[in-house]
């Protein structure tokens, strides 16, 4: 399992809403207000989905990327649309929000999509395009007038039966090397490395799967208003004993946090205010740092010894 | 003048600030005052836009290709963008007035999350939003997708016309600002899509189409299409030229002369005197004359190894015209060995001049904030720009400079805004509010 302290609980919401009857998404503003509480009240991260489980307002990484200029510590999980989006534009965008963000970003891949070769590929694909860059490509020397060290950059290459990529990104190496990924905790076999699990279900349930799944954070996907939820839908409206149920399980080893889906914007002012103190309080606050560092998870490097072979990028070096 | 007619500020032009946090000119970032290491950095695109609001420019703007250039404007890749549009979302997170302009490719971009990426941007900046399309240039893009070589030439902007009228249909709606977006089913021989944006309408509808291309399917692809068009010419006459081309082209496809805003790319080079905009000038070019290899170069542009040549002698003609210029480089290459053959230069002098001249399609401007101001107008009552695109040559200074000496010159002759007067991109380029499309496919 990850090196994660057990004191530190892994709180995520999601920033839209469940398709449900008069579910509407926040407004522009809303969503401001909305990031700034999850992030003051101690949230690890906010989610922004992709697929047809919520409603919208606006695309995933967009909506990340203008919640990250207005916030400074909480975590940022994009979806992914792997059948809409080129993984090239995709790796782009998560690095991108990466910088932009300061090494807060997150993606979560979808378990359908990564049942074939083509999601394997996808995600393989990415991880190379992110490892384009040694970490100490730009040197900026004014004075010898060298932007970026010769071969520092690769080209990526990719050759597989979905893809073809030369590479590499327009983008060098973010603050976290790799974006921290999610998936569902049943296919954590498809997306190796995965560093969160999520997973929907009762106690037995989530117990089954943390033993069946040694490596990552296991986050319970809960729906706080949903009263047909495996885990807390008989617990009402009982935050004391919703509190107590995953206090339980996180004690227990079983769950490292958990991912809060809503229907109504009132369930989630109820998980900010009376449930997320309730469990966290008394717990020291996770590190400063990027979300990798706050999960105790090391940086991929990648140094220009690790090109040796490789084709490298060929820029006119001074 | 009859031909600014119709704006709400008839005398006024529009200014852009092309966002490069590296500057314009190739050793731009060497200058003792440009941020360190600040290629990419995300608060340095930040302090300019914010630079540029205050100053009340109608727009940022963010070039880009979906590749890391080998070649870019002289030097090792300068003007590579890390992703114009979530920057832009970081920005739009941080401005209230200032327009946000992005650029997208129509040859390679998804279209589908093209289109739900932007009207988010659109909806969440309430509606400052532009959007940039071109058709990517160049074998190396190509690679980045699968392709062995680029699309031609015609493909390309059979493909960009098709991939325009599909996004339109998708950003926009029969409602008012702030309703659902409507579901939209485009086909045609590269474009199959049937979605319904969840944005919704934003304040100016959809964002504000803009166009770069300059060659003659590029400039009808403006004219039919783009709101507002980024050229360049070097010369007033050139300019009126291309100009008077645009917007008769757009009359012929039934649209007024208001509809589209033709804005030239200016390099200004600006100081307090003369005296000191030169000596700016100068600082440059021996930063960039110090370590680049003109040489060098000058066989990356034309895809030959000239180091096996003597410097001194010709440049081996034959060998030269036989490789096969990529994409857009067919034109440097014949005014290259025009050059070359006319003025009987050798490798090394035909490199430094090259150096000098190629590439530079944009004005360049040294002078101070009221001499600058003179060529501006100029370009501006005479009928070759409704305003300009600045490029400044390294940041800050150069756009600090051109913000503290030029802005307020252009202001006292009633030629730019003291403030906004509308919220959206639309309405601050006084461009005519938009009715809904009516129903269609492609």
């Amino acid at each position: 399992m990850h090196a994660v302290p057990q004191s530190h609980l892994l709180l995520d919401a999601s920033i839209w809403p469940e398709v449900a009857e008069g579910a509407t998404p926040p407004s522009a503003q809303d969503l401001v207000t909305l990031a700034r509480t999850a992030e003051e009240a101690g949230l690890f991260s906010l989610s922004a989905p992709v697929g047809a489980g919520h409603v919208d307002h606006a695309e995933c990484g967009i909506a990340l990327a203008w919640i990250a200029a207005q916030t400074s510590r909480i975590g940022l999980i994009s979806g992914v649309n792997m059948a809409a989006e080129h993984p090239y534009f995709a790796a782009r965008r998560l690095a991108a929000l990466d910088r932009i963000s300061g090494g807060r970003a997150g993606f979560v891949l979808d378990g359908a999509a990564l049942r074939g070769t083509r999601g394997r590929e996808y995600l393989l694909l990415m991880r190379e395009l992110w490892d384009g860059w040694a970490d100490d490509a730009v040197v900026a020397d004014k004075d010898a007038g060298v932007l970026i060290a010769a071969g520092h950059v690769r080209h990526t290459n990719h050759v597989g039966p979905h893809f073809r990529v030369r590479g590499p990104l327009p983008l060098s190496r973010t603050p976290q090397g790799h974006p921290v990924l999610t998936v569902e905790a049943a296919r954590a076999a498809e997306a190796e490395g995965a560093d969160l699990l999520l997973a929907c279900g009762d106690a037995e349930t989530l117990f089954g799967l943390r033993k069946a799944v040694p490596s990552g954070c296991l986050l319970a996907r809960i729906g706080l208003d949903d009263p047909g939820d495996p885990l807390i839908g008989d617990l009402g409206h009982d935050d004391t004993a919703i509190a107590e149920t995953l206090e339980a399980l996180f004690r227990d080893g079983i769950l490292q946090g958990v991912s809060m889906r809503w229907r109504g914007v009132s369930a989630l002012r109820r998980f900010v205010d009376h449930i997320a103190p309730r469990l966290l309080s008394g717990r020291p606050r996770p590190a400063e740092g990027s979300l990798r560092d706050r999960l105790g998870l090391s940086r991929p490097s990648v140094t220009a010894a690790d090109f040796a072979g490789a084709e490298l990028f060929q820029g006119l070096s001074a | 003048m009859s031909r600014h007619e119709g704006h709400p500020h008839p005398g006024q032009m529009s200014l852009n600030l092309n966002l490069r946090a590296l500057g314009f000119h190739r050793a731009g970032w060497r200058h003792p005052a440009a941020p360190a290491g600040s290629v990419e950095e995300t608060a340095c695109l930040r302090d300019l836009a914010l630079a540029a609001e205050r100053a009340k420019f109608d727009a940022v703007f963010m070039g880009d290709s979906p590749v890391l250039p080998a070649w870019s404007n002289g030097v090792w890749p300068l003007s590579y963008v890390p992703e114009p549009f979530c920057n832009l979302a970081a920005i739009a997170a941080v401005t209230s007035h200032i327009g946000l302009i992005g650029t997208a490719s129509t040859t390679y971009s998804d279209l589908e999350a093209l289109a739900a990426r932007t009207a988010a941007l659109d909806w969440l900046s309430g509606g400052r939003l532009g959007v940039n399309f071109v058709t990517s240039a160049g074998e190396a893009v190509a690679q980045n997708f699968g392709h062995v070589a680029h699309p031609d030439h015609a493909d390309r902007y059979l493909r960009a016309g098709e991939f325009i009228a599909s996004i339109l249909g998708l950003w926009d709606g029969e409602g008012a600002a702030g309703q659902p977006r409507r579901p939209w089913h485009a086909k045609g021989r590269f474009v199959d899509v049937r979605a319904r944006l969840s944005a919704p309408i934003s304040a100016q509808r959809r964002p504000v189409v803009v166009q770069a291309g300059a060659s003659d399917q590029g400039r009808d692809f403006a004219a039919r299409h783009a709101e507002l068009v980024y050229t360049g010419s070097s010369t007033l006459t050139n300019g009126q030229a291309l100009y008077r081309d645009l917007k008769s082209r757009a009359a012929g496809y039934g649209r007024s002369a208001r509809a589209l805003r033709i804005l030239p790319g200016v390099v200004p080079y600006v100081g307090g005197t003369e005296a000191e905009a030169r000596a700016l000038h100068d600082e440059l070019e021996a930063l960039a004359e110090e370590t680049t290899d003109p040489v060098a170069m000058l066989g990356l542009h034309l895809q030959v190894d000239l180091g096996a040549f003597d410097p001194d002698g010709p440049l081996p003609v034959a060998l030269v015209s036989g490789v096969t210029a990529p994409g857009n480089g067919v034109t440097a290459q014949t005014r290259l060995i025009a050059w070359a053959q006319d003025e009987g230069l050798s490798i090394r002098q035909l490199a430094q001049a090259a150096r000098r001249k190629l590439g530079n399609v944009q004005l360049n401007l040294i002078g101070s904030g009221a001499q600058v101001a003179d060529t501006l107008e100029l370009w501006f009552r005479e009928g070759a720009a409704d305003g300009f695109n600045i490029l400044p040559p390294t940041y800050p200074v150069g756009a600090d400079a051109f913000f503290a000496e030029v802005v307020p010159e252009l202001r006292r002759r009633g030629l730019f805004r003291s403030d906004y007067t509308d919220a959206t991109l639309r309405g601050t380029l006084g461009l005519a509010p938009l009715a809904p499309l009516s129903e269609g496919a492609v």
